[in-house]
């Protein structure tokens, strides 16, 4: 969709990722709700409807390191799994994470996440981590704190302290990814 | 004439100005109650004290670093000394669990605690003395069922005479107008719920259309780096150039790589 409006109050900048993010999100929380109405576990959902041999690998393989299937819900925490591969075209990524809610703040914290990756043939193991990991923090970052910040004046958030952003503070206490290596297979988008 | 009359005379004054004074600063206590248990409150009542409580941000000071929601415990640093945000959870010996709807309204209308002492305008309460009627009573709602925290507040740490409680009668003399706005039947809902923003003489709300940018805005030259508007003489953005996916129009990740069922039915 094309629509560009050059006199808008403020001004934003164009985000990478494009429409993937918002169209995996959508994609995913549907899945959730189609899980939930067919009383199924939303990794078997996923894997039912799956038909990709290598999808289905980084989902067994997530919820594996996991810990699925979920245990009883604690007050206040919660456990999701989503999928997601680039474009339709690049690697395979499978995450599960644990989420807390301070319900009277409405604070949400990401507790933890585990990741599996499956790229091609891996090259370099610590640099498909590394962005992995960014890509994790770097997305709980714009889902919980990142806005731009204004008022009837002026923009507010135009400096690191002013912009809302993930702290150390509330960095996730555990990042795990998982790589299946695929010797002979083009890399996709990563080595 | 004899000085005797004038001496009866001033302690006479001296004693009506004393009684006057602890006429001002003397409030009664209201008796305590049983905690009320959260399912005696209406759940839209609820509801609404979620949301007055958020807009009132009591949460902000009355959460300790660290702390659990609404304890208390956050001091609250003054160049008269160090005040300490009180516990307005439920608990019936360190909170508010004890203290009747009207104990808890007139502490929002008057800044008055249940007991009967004055509470320290750190605790904006000439600024709730024109909350409704229903928005204390929803706020009341909330936070009489949120889980009750046993945390005595510590005690404040005010310099002399400031430490003396009553003297915030003065106080309020001067600064608390209570009444509870009236809401004006004549006007609508937007304008009544307007109006204090508008007593500011500011918009608060722009009526505009959600905008992101899309891929074609990408950045293609220094016009499009959001900084660069702020120039002094900023830079030009580049023209917009619509950029076709290989599926169309920028619709990454729009098809999913889920097959499921078509319902025939």
């Amino acid at each position: 969709m094309n629509n560009f409006s050059p006199t808008m109050p403020l001004h934003t900048s164009a985000m990478r990722s494009l429409g993937a993010h918002t169209n995996v999100f959508a994609i995913e929380s549907f899945m959730d709700e189609l899980a939930f109405a067919a009383h199924t576990d939303p990794v078997e959902f996923r894997l039912k409807h799956l038909q990709v041999p290598r999808a289905q690998d980084v989902i067994r393989l997530a919820a594996k390191e996991f810990g699925w299937p979920r245990p009883p819900r604690q007050a206040n925490h919660g456990v999701r799994f989503a999928f997601g591969k680039y474009t339709n075209l690049m690697a395979y990524v499978a995450i599960a994470v644990e989420l807390s809610v301070e319900r009277e703040t409405g604070q949400v914290r990401l507790e933890r996440a585990v990741a599996a990756v499956d790229s091609g043939q891996i090259v370099n193991p610590d640099g498909i981590r590394n962005q992995i990991e960014g890509g994790i923090i770097q997305s709980a970052s714009w889902t919980l704190y990142e806005e731009l910040k204004y008022d009837t004046s002026r923009i507010r958030s135009f400096d690191w302290s002013t912009y809302p952003i993930m702290r150390f503070s509330a960095v996730p206490s555990s990042v795990k990814v998982h790589l299946i290596d695929r010797p002979g297979a083009p890399f996709l988008g990563s080595a | 004439m004899s000085r005797k009359p004038l001496i009866f005379a001033a302690i006479a004054v001296v004693l009506l100005a004393g009684c006057v004074a602890l006429w001002i600063m003397w409030e009664p206590g209201i008796a305590v109650v049983q905690p009320p248990p959260a399912s005696s409150f209406d759940r839209q009542l609820k509801l609404d004290g979620a949301r007055v409580v958020a807009l009132g941000d009591c949460t902000v000071c009355h959460t300790a670093k660290g702390g659990k929601p609404f304890a208390g415990g956050l001091p609250l640093a003054t160049p008269f000394g160090t005040i300490y945000a009180t516990n307005i959870t439920p608990d019936a010996d360190t909170g508010i669990g004890a203290w009747s709807l009207d104990a808890f309204t007139r502490a929002l209308r008057r800044g008055i605690s249940r007991d009967g002492h004055q509470l320290y305008p750190a605790f904006p309460y000439i600024h709730f003395t024109w909350m409704s009627d229903h928005d204390v009573s929803a706020a009341y709602a909330y936070l009489m069922s949120r889980d009750p925290v046993k945390a005595t507040t510590p005690d404040n740490e005010l310099i002399f005479p400031l430490n003396f409680r009553p003297l915030v009668a003065f106080w309020n003399m001067m600064f608390l107008r209570p009444c509870e706005r009236a809401t004006d039947t004549a006007q609508s809902i937007e304008w009544n719920r307007g109006r204090p923003l508008d007593a500011q003489g500011r918009i608060v709300d722009w009526n505009y259309a959600l905008w992101s940018s899309s891929h074609n805005e990408r950045i293609v030259n220094a016009g499009r780096l959001m900084p660069a508007t702020l120039l002094a003489k900023p830079f030009v953005c580049a023209p917009s150039t619509p950029m076709l996916q290989p599926e169309g129009g920028g619709d990454r990740n729009a098809i999913p790589l889920y097959v499921l069922p078509m319902s025939t039915s």
